[in-house]
Formats: C-alpha cells, sequence, structure tokens
C-alpha cells in the first residue's frame, strides 16, 4: 500500500468516524430530549413556538386574540393575542405543521395539516381533535404541502404529486398537472421502500438473521478450513527431533559424485 | 482461490434475497386480512397484573364533565361511551388496573392491553391482537418496555419520550396513544380509588 493510500485512509477514517460521532451523540440527545429539558429547567411542553421552527400561524375569525401556530414539533394555541401560549395536544405527533384553516362561517371548526401524517379536523377550535380520512397515505411518502377549504366548506389538499379536493358529501376527487402520472415507477418506489424504513420494518429482522448465519458459517468454515491446512501440513512432516541435522550419503550412489567421493576420502 | 468460492457464493446468496425480498415488498401494499394472535385475554391480564391477586371486571362511565377532562388532555374526541377495566385486588386493597383496548392501526384496530400500578404509572403492554400484514414488530418487548413506568406527567408521545420502531410507525403512534388514553382515564377515574385503602 502506497503512503499516499495511507494517508487518504487515515483522514476518511477520521472524517467518517467524527460523523459517526456527531449521529451517536444527537441520537441519544433526540431520543432523550425529554430528560434534557427537565434539566435545563423547561417543562416537557415548550412555552411558545418561537425559536421551535415556527412554520404557520391561523387567528380565530370570531375571536382575533386566539391565536393557533404551527411548528416544526408542534401546535400552540394562544388566547391573548400571542401573548402567552400554550402546546395543544393532538392524537398524533404533531411534526411539520404546514397549514392551519379555519372553516369560513364555522368559527369553531379548524382543519391542520401536518406534512407526513395526515389532516387532522376541531370542531372546538383547536382543543381534541379527530383524524380526516384522507384517500391517500401520508406516511408512506405522499406528503402533505398545503391545505385550503372555500366558503361552499370544501376541503383542498395539496400534496407532493397533486391536488385532492374533499367536496361537501365527502367524496374525493384528485386533480393532477396534464401528463404526469404522479405515481413513480417500482424502481423509484423500491429505492424509496429501501430508505424510508418500509422495506427494513418489513424484511429487517429476516435480513438480519441472513447477515448473521452468513458470518457466523464464514467465521466457522474460515476456522475448518484453517484447521484442515494447519492439520495436513503437520501431517506431511516428519517429527523434528528424528530428523537428522546433516542428510546421510546414499550407499548406492555412484562414486563419481563428487560429495560421496570427498567422503570416503576423509572416513576411510 | 477455491478459498474465496464459500464467501462469493454468500455474497451472491445475500444480494439474490435482498433483491427478492425488495421486490416481493414492493406491492404489499393493499391492506389484506390478516390476525395474528399473541395473546388471550387471561394471558394478558397475567401479564398486565400482579399473577397472585384477584381479578373483576368493572364498567366505566364518566359524567360529561369527566368525558370533557379526558377528551382535553388527550386531545381527541373518543368515541365508547363506557370503557371495560380489569382490577386486581389482595385484601381489599386495588393492586393494579389492566385496559384491555383497540386503537385504530394504519387500516384495521389494535388490540392490546395496558397494565397500571394503583398509582396509574404503567406497569407493562402488552400487544394481543394485531390485524395488519406489517407493523407487528410493536409486539416486541424492544418497544414495549419503553413504556414502563411512564405516568400522566410523561408526554407519551413519539419523538417525545416514545421512539417509533422503522417500518412500524402508524402502529407505534397508536399503541402509544393507547397507553396515553389509559393513564389519563385512570387519572381522571380511578387515581382516588386506586390510592383508597
Amino acid at each position: 500500500m502506497t503512503p499516499l493510500m495511507l494517508k487518504l485512509h487515515r483522514w476518511l477514517g477520521l472524517v467518517f468516524g467524527g460523523l459517526v460521532l456527531i449521529a451517536a451523540i444527537t441520537a441519544v440527545a433526540l431520543n432523550h430530549q425529554d430528560q434534557v429539558r427537565r434539566w435545563a429547567g423547561e417543562t416537557t411542553m415548550g412555552h411558545s413556538p418561537f425559536g421551535r421552527g415556527p412554520r404557520v400561524l391561523a387567528v380565530d375569525p370570531g375571536n382575533p386574540l386566539a391565536q393557533l401556530a404551527g411548528t416544526d414539533d408542534g401546535l400552540f394555541r394562544s388566547e391573548d393575542g400571542g401573548l402567552t401560549w400554550e402546546e395543544a395536544v393532538l392524537p398524533w405527533p404533531a411534526e411539520h405543521v404546514v397549514a392551519i384553516q379555519f372553516t369560513p362561517g364555522k368559527p369553531d371548526e379548524v382543519h391542520l395539516a401536518l406534512a407526513g401524517i395526515g389532516v387532522l379536523r376541531s370542531l372546538d377550535r383547536g382543543e381534541t381533535w379527530e383524524d380526516v380520512a384522507l384517500p391517500f397515505q401520508p406516511v408512506e411518502g405522499v406528503r402533505i404541502c398545503g391545505l385550503a377549504i372555500d366558503r361552499a366548506g370544501q376541503l383542498v389538499v395539496l400534496t407532493r404529486q397533486g391536488i385532492w379536493m374533499r367536496n361537501t358529501v365527502g367524496s374525493w376527487t384528485e386533480r393532477r398537472a396534464p401528463g404526469k402520472s404522479g405515481v413513480d415507477s417500482a424502481a423509484v418506489q423500491v429505492a424509496y421502500q429501501l430508505h424510508d424504513g418500509r422495506f427494513w420494518g418489513a424484511w429487517g429482522v429476516p435480513l438480519t438473521d441472513g447477515v448473521s448465519i452468513a458470518l457466523i458459517v464464514l467465521v466457522a468454515t474460515g476456522y475448518g478450513l484453517y484447521s484442515v491446512r494447519l492439520w495436513r501440513r503437520r501431517g506431511a512432516r516428519q517429527p523434528r527431533s528424528l530428523r537428522p541435522l546433516v542428510p546421510a550419503p546414499d550407499p548406492h550412489a555412484p562414486a563419481s559424485l563428487p560429495g560421496v567421493a570427498a567422503a570416503a576420502a576423509q572416513h576411510p | 482461490m477455491s478459498l474465496f468460492r464459500i464467501p462469493a457464493c454468500l455474497l451472491a446468496s445475500l444480494m439474490v434475497w435482498l433483491a427478492v425480498g425488495t421486490v416481493a415488498a414492493a406491492d404489499d401494499e393493499a391492506p389484506e386480512v390478516y390476525e395474528k394472535v399473541y395473546l388471550t385475554l387471561p394471558q394478558a391480564l397475567g401479564i398486565a397484573l400482579p399473577a397472585e391477586d384477584a381479578v373483576e371486571e368493572r364498567v366505566l362511565a364518566p359524567t360529561r364533565a369527566q368525558r370533557r377532562r379526558i377528551e382535553r388532555a388527550l386531545g381527541r374526541k373518543l368515541p365508547e361511551a363506557t370503557w371495560h377495566v380489569h382490577r386486581s385486588h389482595r385484601e381489599g386493597r386495588t393492586t393494579g388496573w389492566a385496559f384491555a383496548m383497540d386503537e385504530q392501526g394504519k387500516y384495521y384496530p389494535i388490540t392490546f392491553i395496558v397494565g397500571l400500578t394503583p398509582d396509574g404509572a404503567v406497569r407493562d403492554v402488552a400487544v394481543m391482537v394485531y390485524r395488519e400484514k406489517r407493523g407487528d414488530a410493536v409486539h416486541r418487548r424492544r418497544f414495549l418496555n419503553q413504556f414502563q413506568d411512564k405516568t400522566v406527567e410523561d408526554p407519551l408521545m413519539v419523538n417525545r419520550d416514545i421512539v417509533h420502531l422503522t417500518g412500524a410507525t402508524v402502529s407505534s403512534w397508536s399503541i402509544a396513544a393507547g397507553v396515553r388514553k389509559a393513564v389519563v382515564i385512570h387519572e381522571v377515574l380511578l387515581r382516588e380509588e386506586g390510592s383508597r385503602p
């Protein structure tokens, strides 16, 4: 291995080692963020949407002091025009709030869109929520980008693949850009599944078993092959104590050989 | 050279397995009728409650105000009018509560049991029936053990104090939501009784 290769390996090792360290530390911190917050004197639920990636804000049309603010990791409610906030409890993880929409003409009704989770509806101005049945699955990659409600009460959901509209009866229709099917090819779906966890969720255990068994077989056969080779070598050798240090002269060898002639001359 | 043939064959087999598995997983999306019973109710009660104590079933019917309190704490409407709960007791003293409940999974409900101590801390959680083809890893202890000793003071929310399982995201949410429901119902309806001798 050349010095250049050695240097390359050393630097790559350092860089990737650092990345692994950062990933491991942040994973531990994220898994135990609740405890970290407690140690930092924060309560489990945060106090305001600020500093937590605020994304959207909606004002109650019936009460301008009542506001809802959505962030990357929560929904917050204020009853005093934004001076104080409390975190709203949602049935699902309140992640990536992308839209909050009060229904025109129904001040108590509000819809909430969570990008990778779904749409929730509240009939009591955001105190309790219920799941809105969607014709697609956001958890499977059809991410929601926005939401609107028109005066007729028709719900419009914007996704990465098109627009879905729900009429007042509750049936959905899809609108797509012409010429685009919006459905990924099988190969792209497989690629997505390999990376979004669905594949590993379904096949992770048998695959891990397979890899483990393969490793066990590899190591066991490696030891076996090494033992066989060692045994053969030992079997081929003579015991060291019986081996003569100087090869004995062959009595049937022709006398013309120089070595034998010299030995005969020295020991007549 | 022959030494390298065995690892090469194993590697090739692994890659073929991976490819076949990937293609099989790709067209696996439609909800199928599938039901896996892990525990019957008596078995589940044996996990959720102290084994040697007597068990009785009880029906909880909240008042409108209590229901409102529970719904506000959970942030969602509850469709049930009443809840069935099992109480374990010894010498007249409550030793635990168990809620056998259904929570909506991705397509079908998941049936599981939540065992609580008299104080309302989670003693144990166990999946009884799982009805979807994928995501049944939520019945494994490495997921369910996270709930032990949680109380109503904890968020009991995925990505807060519960780590979801990859490939079983919605099922993880559902189990977490169900456990939270159990501890909140206990807090509103049973705490006083549980702490009474």
